[in-house]
């Protein structure tokens, strides 16, 4: 059985894993898109809010009406089969 | 994967403090967030994929950080402390993920539904000694719980303060949870070492 400490130094000393390359520069250039239109919107606080909106309410509730309208169709269809 | 620790290299050459960093961040400066993600990359990748075991899924969840972070950098309090913010938002990322992954591999495990065996970790693949084996295996095996302590204050080094911010605790909780977490650890080494019959 190892003491806390040992163990402690041996978990401190453990290695890092980074993502490839590609992989970071595609997640870097995401990021810094982001960070541009933030830092635009920042200037434009009423726009901000309304892309906050948008992004946070409006678009996920349009999706999950289209969801919820595309299944009741579906769910018809099937049961007019065996009608 | 590094031995040196590349955010303990990147921490000494880039310049700035997160302090100063995170002022340059509030004016949207992309060098700064250029910065801050060549400080932050390896250490959040690596605690992503010691969570979830897979590369595929630690790389999403870290790119969902970044663009967190991103879009809220220009909003962030001057005075926010950058590593448990960062290590916060990849957290409640895995958090997150894993609430909504109904098919997740230790889910089904847990409830008998695949058998008890787990396939290695990437760490676990990559280890350069049997010892570091052994506690990549042991760290994997650990309930979410405990590793998430573990690797926030003895693989990331943290004070219980700032693991406290990251797991939404208090420092006492996290202090009893790390001592715990490192019994269980320990106990899962001697097994491990112990000669089979």
């Amino acid at each position: 059985m190892k003491s806390p400490d040992d163990l402690a130094s041996q978990l401190g000393a453990l290695p890092t894993s980074d993502v490839g390359d590609d992989v970071a520069r595609r997640i870097q250039g995401r990021a810094r898109v982001v960070l541009g239109r933030e830092a635009r919107l920042a200037k434009r606080p009423a726009l901000r809010g309304a892309s906050r909106l948008y992004d946070g309410a409006v678009e996920p509730a349009l999706v999950a009406a289209a969801c919820f309208v595309y299944l009741w169709w579906a769910l018809d269809q099937t049961m007019a089969v065996f009608r | 994967m590094s031995r040196s620790g590349p955010w303990r290299v990147d921490r000494a050459v880039t310049a700035g403090s997160d302090a100063d960093l995170l002022g340059r961040l509030r004016a949207a400066d992309p060098a700064a967030f250029d910065a801050v993600y060549a400080r932050y990359r390896a250490p959040l990748h690596s605690f992503l994929l010691r969570l979830t075991g897979r590369r595929w899924l630690a790389e999403d969840l870290l790119q969902e950080t970044w663009l967190r972070f991103a879009r809220h950098a220009v909003d962030l309090p001057a005075d926010t402390p950058l590593r448990p913010w960062l290590f916060t938002v990849a957290r409640n990322a895995f958090v997150s993920h894993r609430r909504w992954a109904l098919l997740d591999a230790d889910r089904l495990r847990e409830v008998g539904l695949l058998p008890g065996r787990r396939t290695e970790t990437p760490f676990e693949l990559a280890a350069a000694s049997q010892t570091e084996r052994a506690l990549e295996a042991g760290l994997a095996a650990l309930p979410v719980a405990q590793r998430e302590v573990l690797l926030l204050c003895a693989v990331e080094r943290m004070e219980p303060s700032e693991a406290a911010q990251v797991l939404g605790l208090r420092p006492e909780a996290v202090r009893q949870r790390l001592s715990r977490a490192r019994s269980m650890l320990a106990e899962h080494l001697g097994r491990s070492e112990r000669p089979r019959p």
